[in-house]
């Protein structure tokens, strides 16, 4: 895959530390944690700020974050701990979003009492759904190997990120509208190959 | 398909894009931020060459207009030196005399003539504390004991100690900041230092090396030139400023020659000039710092800690 902008050098520090931390992880080593967040801290809440939009929130996520992350290592062993780490952020802080926006309705009786019906009758996605979901994140990934670098980054900022068009566009010094441009572009062409993978929106 | 499934479908992309991603975006935001700051740098040196441009302009202007309306007295010669004031030739203008942005460096004292300290508007601009706070003159009068008119500055002041030497990790003396936009004072004080005297000068070298971590790495990095403020009222100490924007940073000291022992108050404020985050734990405070602490103190350059 190529790359918009490579920096082996930088890489290769990164893992370093990347692998320091993960050994103090397993070692059930508090100092992980500071290391984590000294390292990724600032990541993680930007990433939580850009999901929730909300300073208190995203305080509140980061720290959510930081527990899981320790739940999570062990078993895992991550070779590279930011992407692990960024991915359970996004998780996080999605499903944090999730809740905000249930508490924000209305807080009638009837809508809290529907809500906790619903919560605990739900069922947990079915294998059919959890196939699907993994198909559809393939065939989005897959697309994704397909684009020119630049392309590529300009998608995963926004959609994976959810970074503001204008910091995507200060980033790569050009303007929003060329930013808004290539990712109509992209999106006409995801939505075509998908359509081909017969999954239909 | 939902909007929701369509989200934890994109939480699910592979490692390898998501790592990429952020590889590269560590290293473009990187580059932006140096191009933000070149460009800063480049605007302030194109105003500050305009800005002249204009005065030199302005002093000029009268004088060639005078010039061109100079009335001849009738029965003075023009040629006569002695003659009365309008038949004097064109005068040249002393642009030195006019625009302090082009005389000759004065000292602090001899500047602090001249500028005022900031005054209760000032502080309640909304810009950032440049030029208004950092100015020698503000420095001066502060440590003359106006302090505690000034609320937050100085007041609970980060200070320490650190003893570097050349192979000493970086990290000893590492600081984060969650900040968008914030100062760092470095206050570094030669008492300690052989040869001290020449701290401060051209012909010492060293740099300030501040990593950028737009997404926690160590790997972006730039020197950062030390603005010297000049020398303050005690002792032969000098106070360096780094104007860190947009990012968190780790500093550390890079230095050509020996090892040398510093001593550092890190005073770090935001734009309001409020005091921001400082990890004391990675600052060794010694018995020598305490004592140079409280000469600080006792000289009036800082505060007791609240």
């Amino acid at each position: 895959m190529e790359k918009y902008i490579d920096d082996g050098f930088a890489a290769e520090a990164v893992k370093e530390s990347d692998e320091e931390i993960v050994s103090l992880f397993w070692s059930r080593d508090e100092r992980a944690l500071v290391l984590a967040n000294r390292l990724y801290g600032r990541l993680v809440y930007h990433l939580c700020f850009n999901v929730l939009g909300d300073r208190e929130e995203s305080e509140e996520c980061q720290n959510e974050v930081w527990l899981a992350l320790w739940n999570a290592i062990p078993p895992a062993r991550p070779a590279f701990l930011q992407g692990f780490l960024i991915k359970l952020t996004r998780r996080t802080a999605i499903d944090r979003l999730r809740i905000c926006r249930a508490a924000k309705r209305v807080p009638s009786e009837l809508t809290v009492s529907t809500e906790e019906l619903y919560h605990d009758l739900k069922n947990a996605p079915s294998a059919e759904e959890k196939f699907e979901q993994k198909r559809l994140s393939q065939l989005i990934s897959d697309f994704l190997k397909t684009l020119p670098a630049r392309k590529r980054y300009v998608f995963m900022d926004r959609y994976y990120m959810a970074e503001p068009v204008e910091r995507i566009a200060k980033t790569l010094g050009i303007t929003p509208s060329a930013v808004y441009k290539e990712l109509a572009a992209i999106k006409k062409d995801l939505k075509k190959h998908l359509e081909e993978n017969g999954v239909i929106l | 398909m939902n909007e929701e499934r369509l989200i934890d479908a994109l939480s699910e992309l592979d490692d390898e894009l998501i790592n990429a991603h952020l590889e590269e975006k560590a290293a473009l935001e990187g580059l932006a931020a140096r191009r933000k700051r070149v460009a800063r740098r480049t605007n302030k040196a194109v105003l500050a060459s305009l800005g002249a441009a204009i005065l030199l302009l302005l002093l000029l202007l009268p004088a060639a207009l005078g010039k061109k309306d100079t009335p001849v007295l009738p029965g003075v010669s023009t040629d006569d030196p002695t003659a009365s004031a309008p038949a004097s030739p064109l005068p040249s203008p002393s642009l030195p005399d006019v625009s302090p942005s082009l005389k000759p460096p004065l000292s602090a004292t001899e500047e602090s003539s001249y500028m005022e300290p900031p005054t209760s508007e000032s502080k309640n601009d909304d810009s950032p504390l440049e030029p208004d706070i950092f100015t020698t003159s503000w420095l001066e009068w502060l440590v003359s004991d106006h302090g505690d008119t000034y609320p937050m500055v100085w007041e609970g002041g980060l200070y320490g100690s650190i003893k570097y030497t050349e192979d000493m990790d970086p990290s000893a003396f590492e600081f984060m900041t969650y900040h968008n936009y914030f100062n760092l004072c470095v206050y570094m004080s030669s008492a300690e230092f052989d040869g001290y005297s020449s701290l401060g000068k051209e012909d010492y070298s060293y740099t300030w090396k501040v990593f950028y971590r737009p997404d926690g790495s160590d790997e972006d990095y730039e020197s950062v030139e030390m603005v010297p403020w000049g020398a303050i009222t005690f002792g032969d100490n000098y106070l360096y400023r780094l104007n860190l924007h947009d990012y968190g940073a780790k500093l550390s000291l890079k230095e050509d020659g020996s090892t040398q022992t510093y001593h550092f108050i890190f005073i770090i404020l935001d734009q309001e000039g409020k005091i921001v985050i400082w990890q004391e734990e990675l600052v060794d405070w010694t018995d020598s710092s305490q004592a140079y602490y409280e000469d600080a103190l006792a000289a009036g350059a800082i505060k007791e800690l609240s």
